[in-house]
């Protein structure tokens, strides 16, 4: 009769241990509740999930269109392989006859930050909006700030940068995160540098030739001209198939050498 | 397998270095001039005479361009409406602008369009430079702009970054490893910036992990223990990581090789399959060469899918699905970058390797129509195909170079420099009293040197020289031009183009002379009659097919067409039948002078022979090391193209600056000429030369599409048919289409009446118009007539067609037996297709046998009819069988008006050379007439003195008439000629039948007035400005800057300069032009290796006056970083002495002297060569240094431990 009371107080006693202990893990106050949801481990996966395909949408119409959305000073220009014409913009350009090319874009990779920018700003801000909407509905209070976003092009990556701040309580805690970043790879950067370097070369000496070409063993590069003696070119990261397009007009030696009254 | 790299590598830096793509980018087609022509005085009635057959090759006078007077003025626009920016637009032409946009009223690198100018852009936050840039474009997006080239700027100098500890290499700009916090190595090829697994080894740490990195990263990452050349699989080292199970292999990509992975992951090997048992551990332990070879003949795929041995320029490591090979193990393998020219034979190419793709025979000026250059590559295991510039402005060069026993071919795109060719002043041949030429040989030796100086250019020469005799002066004509081996394509369809005068630069005139054996007899031809000949006309049309797309020849398809204009029977309508040449060799009169240049067999084969000739040396007469292929100096064309005066029947393509001097000569033959008291006639023949055009219709359109190898491009589109046409308008396209545009156009273009100036009417008849004057049904002969036809399809639409007009009917329509030759006389759109044609001249006499059902009325009032026979064909090639017809009524009249005088060649008002004081003239006048010059201001007419030659023949349909004289004792500073005309010569000639007298010719009674100045002072080249002198230091390829300052002259010095000089080491003679056009002070940067240098420097200015100087100096290369000569304690202080100046830096705390010195202490503010810093006891300090010529230690200068 002893015995069976003492196994059964060790029972009680066992689970209000083991109860204690799971309330306590429980309840105490350094445990940041989960924001956003199952799907969304955090704000930031949460906010590229989001932005993820308008930024690679953004990055696909700058490409291919020489680095800017719209730009007057283009040509317009049909691959085979394509079933239109698109406007392609020229980064070095000169219009008169035996005159190097002027760089026209020299910033070019902030000029593609900004591109990237005002494409996606809209949206940004959008997303955001729906993060903080999304905290709400898991019952979080949500005390949130919107100030601005940057775009940064880097080795293998577009990077956005949100200036925000979300502050967040549920049962009296308060958690607040600041400065989300959403990352999406992209060889942006790394097509840009190539390009400079091709313009640069067309800048200077006027010819961006085979014997150049091997200089970029990661990457692909074809070139055109036209009629009017620009040279499109297509430069293509091999491994991602991610492509750059833009025109060049320099250097250009008219018929009979331009001689004549003409 | 570094050696074979280090001579790609190399050859490379060889190629980029001496591939001069621009240095010829100096344009400087500038105003003309004509040099003296040769005229020999008159000394007797023979030579009076014999003045008729003066050999006028108006056409070649020389007109060198050497320069302009006043450079054309630019504004600059800060962004063009188009979105272009910093563009230089023509003053006052700000609509160009974009609003609100900057508008300097300068040129965009004029100092006062200062956010305009280029510099150099670096983009500090990515480490990025951007060459050309316009200052406020760069500083408004942030960057920092350089008034300096690229290559001059710092932060932009390429090299090896270490980054991580040396566990990573990149090559990038030194800015842009500087804010990475790498180590920058400027000496280190990007072919060098890797990581040889020789370099790295095992670093050990936490007793048994292992990672093979480099020592430094074990060091003070890792805190591990190194060990260099040994692999984490290292049995001995007793680590984690070891060799894998067959089953279990993987491998990577490094440094473009397959690589094995030991068990931990970490690099091993090179893979090899045959190094997995056990006895292999070996290759396991330590970092070796692998002993496999990877080979991909047919036959020995086994080697690909077991070695990984890539050799990194021909094969690098790709994964297997890309390759679409399976290795044996893991997922990698070697591809090869070689590729297979399946266009020819299948010939193996490697990677990089290029050459060049014909279209047709090159060289010797017989490139044909349409043909243009490519340059074909390899590229990583893909064939590809490079354009070069548009219409032959670029050429390919190729050469082939032997390595490791094999050929590898190279070939690029370089500038056609034929437009040089034109620069070259060539003898004149000299001919005796007697008409005899002498030293030949020596002139034409001199010439071809002269010529041949410039590799793109080629000696041509017309002969027709054959020695005078006591019955005949013969043919004194004998010139050589210096014409383009390759010469350019032209727009030769567009009327607006450059087309009509480049050719026209090939036309010429030949006065032949006529006598009558008795009076009253036949009409033989005793001078010049060599210009009646096939020969004639074959070499001159050789001569202007030279030019570029002119005269009759033929396109890629072998296609011919005429386009040239010779000795035409008609022509000479006072012969009868009977009278004859005095020489076999002649034209049969019947005919006119094609000759077998009008049969397509004697140019086809330039089409067939594709390839063959003479092609493109590889380098231009400039070499790689002038940074004359650096632009940023240059500038474009400048001036008035057409600064000289037309010349000749012919626009004469002024800017052209051709061609060759001028044969005149009179021929003081002292021979008897029994004859000397019959008439004599003079006859002018013309070869005109005239733009190509394709042949008629499109049936040719389509092969334009057929060579894969050869893509269409629109040029040769248009050389294929008439009517071809690439497809699209509104946009390019990678592969543009060519099409026949007419394909079902069967029918004659109408004919119709646009329009008439002046006090003229128009009334329309059966197939033609009457033309009336306003006031009265005839019109008075010889009356300017200016009016325009117009042509249409069956549907009432413009048509492009070719028109010409005979003044009697029943000419031979085109055929194919004529080549479908339009035969009469052009309009004044030539031979281009145009949609109106106009006719624009004078009517013929009524006295010339084209005017029929003449009255009988009084002498003087009588009136007569005359018809305008039109034919015109469209570009299918259907033409009018019926001739369109322009009936006139043709009064006889008076001539009322005195001939005007529409140009002076030179013009009016120029300079003569210095100390020359003679000069020959041109006049044109609007008709033809009898002109005489006098220096004194009182002479009547009859007082002054003859001009040499006047073209006194009227032709109907002619608008200019030239007249031709020397003057000498030109000795004042202004020179004042009067000029005075008598017009209607021919009713002086005894043969005058007309109702017209003496009294009936008009002269200007008041006299032109011509002006020439007499050049004051030589031109001089001032000879201390001519820089630089002496000896220079540098490192490398030094820059130096050729500068030299022009005074005196016509011009107070303005000149264009030439450099040559020859360089030994590649037995070449360098020579090009200074960048500075129409200035006084002439700079050009060169860049050259170490040496002595002797520049001979020759300007000249647009008269012709020239000066020469020498630039001498010695380049010294200094390669050798500082030394440390001295170490010591001065005081409190360490002080070194380098042996020369020099800045030092040094490091306490990283304790290596591979550091990068943006990282060191300074020791020194500026360059010396003593340099101190505080004494610290018992430190030891890493010093290096960097000379002025930016060369460094590349370890340390020194390592000083300063004793306790």
């Amino acid at each position: 009769m002893e015995k069976k009371g003492q196994v059964t107080i060790f029972i009680i006693v066992g689970i209000l241990i083991v109860s204690s202990i799971a309330l306590f893990f429980l309840f105490r106050g350094n445990i940041i509740p989960e924001i956003g949801g199952k799907s969304e481990q955090n704000p930031n996966i949460f906010l590229e999930s989001c932005i993820e395909d308008k930024i690679r949408e953004g990055i696909d119409l700058i490409s291919i269109h020489g680095g800017y959305i719209e730009n007057p000073l283009n040509i317009y220009f049909k691959f085979e392989d394509e079933n239109s014409p698109q406007h392609i913009s020229y980064l070095c350009y000169n219009q008169e006859p035996y005159a190097l090319c002027v760089n026209q874009e020299p910033m070019l990779i902030k000029r593609l930050e900004d591109e990237i920018y005002d494409y996606i700003s809209g949206d940004v801000r959008i997303c955001f909006d729906d993060l903080t909407s999304s905290l709400e509905k898991q019952g979080h209070i949500v005390d949130a700030s919107y100030g601005s976003f940057d775009v940064d092009l880097a080795e293998g990556k577009v990077i956005i940068e949100v200036d925000g701040e979300i502050v967040l309580t549920k049962t009296g805690e308060t958690t607040k995160q600041e400065d989300f970043s959403v990352i999406i790879p992209s060889k942006l950067y790394d097509l840009a540098r190539v390009v400079q370097e091709i313009v640069n070369k067309e800048a200077i000496v006027g010819e961006f030739g085979p014997t150049d070409m091997g200089n970029y063993p990661d990457f692909e590069i074809n070139e055109h001209r036209t009629r009017d003696s620009s040279v499109i070119y297509l430069v293509k990261h091999k491994e991602s198939n991610e492509e750059f397009r833009f025109a060049v007009r320099g250097a250009v030696i008219p018929s009979g050498f331009g001689m004549g009254a003409g | 397998m570094k050696k074979e790299l280090l001579f790609i590598v190399m050859f490379q830096i060889f190629l980029l270095v001496n591939i001069t793509s621009a240095n010829s980018y100096i344009l400087h087609q500038s105003d003309s001039l004509i040099e003296n022509s040769k005229i020999i005085e008159e000394k007797s009635m023979v030579e009076k005479l014999m003045n008729y057959g003066i050999n006028l090759l108006i056409g070649f006078l020389s007109i060198k361009q050497i320069g302009i007077v006043s450079a054309e003025e630019f504004w600059c626009c800060e962004e063009t409406t188009e979105g272009e920016i910093c563009r230089d637009i023509p003053v006052g032409d700000d609509s160009l602008c974009k609003e609100g946009a900057n508008v300097w009223t300068d040129s965009c690198e004029s100092e006062s369009a200062k956010d305009c100018n280029l510099g150099t852009c670096v983009d500090e936050d990515k480490g990025t430079c951007s060459a050309r840039s316009p200052k406020l474009k760069c500083t408004t997006e942030g960057g920092t702009w350089h008034d300096d080239l690229l290559e001059d700027v710092q932060d932009c100098n390429r090299g090896c970054c270490i980054l991580e500890e040396g566990t990573k290499k990149h090559f990038r700009t030194s800015k842009h490893c500087t804010n990475e916090g790498g180590i920058f190595k400027p000496e280190v090829s990007q072919e060098d910036c890797v990581i040889y697994s020789e370099e790295m080894g095992a670093c050990v740490f936490n007793e048994n992990d292992c990672k093979f990195t480099t020592e430094q990263d074990c060091e003070i990452n890792l805190n591990g223990d190194f060990s260099l050349r040994l692999l984490c699989s290292n049995f001995e080292l007793n680590t984690n990581c070891g060799m894998p199970s067959k089953d279990n292999v993987e491998t990577t990509c490094y440094n473009n090789k397959v690589y094995f992975l030991d068990t931990c992951g970490e690099l091993a090997n090179v893979y090899d399959s045959d190094k997995l048992d056990e006895e292999d551990q070996n290759y396991w332990d330590i970092v070796q060469e692998p002993i496999c070879n990877v080979e991909f003949e047919e036959g020995k795929e086994d080697t690909i899918e077991g070695c990984g041995d890539c050799n990194g320029i021909n094969s690098i490591c790709v994964s297997s699905s890309e390759a679409g090979i399976n290795p044996d193990d893991g997922d990698y393998v070697c591809k090869s970058l070689d590729c297979i020219d399946k266009n020819d034979d299948n010939k193996e190419r490697k990677n990089t390797e290029a050459w060049c793709v014909y279209e047709s025979y090159v060289g010797d000026s017989r490139d044909v129509v349409g043909s243009e250059y490519r340059v074909r590559y390899c590229d990583k295991g893909e064939i590809k195909t490079k354009l070069c510039e548009n219409y032959r402005g670029q050429i390919c060069a190729e050469k082939s170079i032997m390595n490791e026993g094999e050929l590898f071919s190279m070939a690029e795109c370089r500038p056609n420099e034929g437009w040089k060719c034109y620069q070259i002043g060539l003898e004149n041949y000299e001919y005796d009293e007697n008409g005899i030429i002498v030293d030949e040989d020596k002139t034409e030796e001199k010439n071809n040197e002269t010529c041949g100086s410039i590799s793109d250019c080629r000696l041509h020469s017309v002969d027709l020289y054959s020695a005078p005799t006591l019955e005949s002066t013969k043919n004194l004509f004998k010139f050589d031009v210096c014409v383009p081996k390759y010469p350019p394509g032209l727009e030769f369809w567009d009327s607006a183009s450059n087309a009509k005068d480049v050719c026209n630069s090939a036309s010429i005139t030949c006065t032949t002379i006529w006598k009558q054996k008795i009076k009253g007899g036949a009409w033989f031809c005793k001078g010049n009659c060599g210009c009646l000949s096939k020969s004639f006309a074959n070499q001159m049309n050789s001569l202007c097919t030279s030019f570029g797309d002119c005269g009759g020849y033929v396109n890629v398809e072998g296609e011919y067409t005429k386009n040239f204009k010779t000795f035409d029977k008609d022509e000479i309508n006072w012969l009868e039948e009977g009278d004859a040449l005095d020489s076999s060799e002649h034209v049969e009169m019947g005919s006119d002078a094609n000759g077998d240049i009008s049969s397509s067999a004697t140019y086809k084969k330039y089409s067939e022979q594709i390839g063959q000739g003479y092609p493109p040396e590889f380098f231009g007469s400039a070499e790689g090391f002038f940074e004359g292929s650096s632009l940023e100096d240059i500038e474009g064309p400048e001036g008035d193209f057409l600064d000289i005066s037309r010349i000749g029947a012919q626009t004469f393509g002024a800017s052209l600056g051709l061609l060759f001097d001028p044969i005149l000569l009179i021929i003081s033959l002292i021979f008897i000429i029994l004859e000397s008291l019959t008439e004599t006639k003079e006859i002018v023949i013309e070869f005109k030369c005239q733009p190509w055009q394709a042949p008629p219709g499109g049936k040719d359109c389509k092969e334009c599409n057929e060579d894969e190898l050869r893509p269409c491009t629109e040029y040769k589109c248009r050389s294929l048919g008439s009517t071809c046409r690439i497809l699209e308008e509104v946009y390019e396209s990678e592969n543009p289409v060519c099409i026949n545009t007419h394909p079902d156009d069967h029918s004659a273009p109408v004919i119709d009446f646009v329009s008439i100036e002046g006090e003229y009417e128009a009334h329309e008849i059966n197939n033609g118009i009457k033309i009336n004057g306003s006031t009265e049904n005839c019109i008075q002969e010889s009356s300017n007539i200016n009016f325009t036809l117009g042509t249409k399809d069956e549907n009432g639409d413009d048509e492009y067609a070719r028109c010409v007009y005979n003044w009697a009917p029943g000419v031979d329509p085109p055929t194919i037996e004529n080549d479908y030759a339009l035969i009469g006389e052009e309009f004044n759109e030539g031979n281009f297709y145009s949609t109106t044609h106009t006719f624009e001249g004078k009517l013929p006499k009524f006295s010339s046998d084209y005017v029929s059902n003449k009255d009988e009325g009084a002498l003087g009032e009588r009136k007569g009819e005359l018809a305008m026979y039109v034919r015109c064909m469209d570009q299918p090639g259907n033409f009018n069988p019926t001739e369109y017809v322009v009936n006139f009524c043709i009064r006889e009249g008076p001539d009322k008006d005195h001939a005007n005088i529409l140009e002076f060649i030179p013009k009016d008002e120029s300079f003569l050379k210095y100390d020359v004081n003679e000069t020959d003239l041109i006049i044109y006048l609007d008709e033809p007439a009898k002109c005489k010059f006098s220096y004194d201001l009182d002479k009547s007419y009859d007082e002054m003195t003859d001009f040499l030659s006047c073209e006194e023949y009227y032709v109907p349909g002619k608008s200019r008439w030239m007249c031709l004289t020397k003057l000498a004792d030109l000795t004042k500073l202004k020179n004042e000629i009067y000029i005075k005309c008598k017009d209607q010569p021919w009713i002086s000639e005894g043969d005058y039948k007309g109702p017209w007298d003496e009294t009936d010719r008009n002269e200007n009674a008041q006299g032109f007035l011509y002006t020439l100045y007499a050049t004051e002072n030589p031109l001089e080249i001032n000879k201390d400005s001519i820089s630089p002198q002496g000896e220079k230091i540098g490192s490398g390829a030094m820059k130096i800057s050729l500068e030299a300052t022009t005074s005196g002259g016509a011009y107070n010095g303005v000149s264009i300069c030439k450099y040559e000089f020859y360089m030994e080491s590649i037995e070449r003679t360098i020579s090009g032009f200074f960048s500075s056009i129409g200035s006084t002070h002439h700079k050009q940067s060169l860049i050259l290796p170490g040496g002595d240098y002797d520049i001979l420097i020759t300007c000249e200015d647009k008269v012709e006056n020239n000066a020469t100087g020498n630039a001498v100096f010695n380049l010294k290369i200094d390669s050798s970083p500082p030394n440390i000569i001295r170490v010591y304690k001065d005081g409190g202080s360490l002080k070194i002495i380098t042996d020369e100046d020099a800045r030092c830096y040094y490091n306490t705390d990283v304790k290596r002297c591979d550091f990068n010195l943006e990282y060191g202490t300074s020791m020194t503010t500026a360059f010396s060569t003593s340099h101190t810093i505080s004494w610290d006891a018992g430190v030891t300090y890493y010093i290096k240094c960097r000379d002025t010529f930016d060369v460094e230690n590349e370890g340390c200068a020194k390592k000083i431990i300063t004793s306790t």
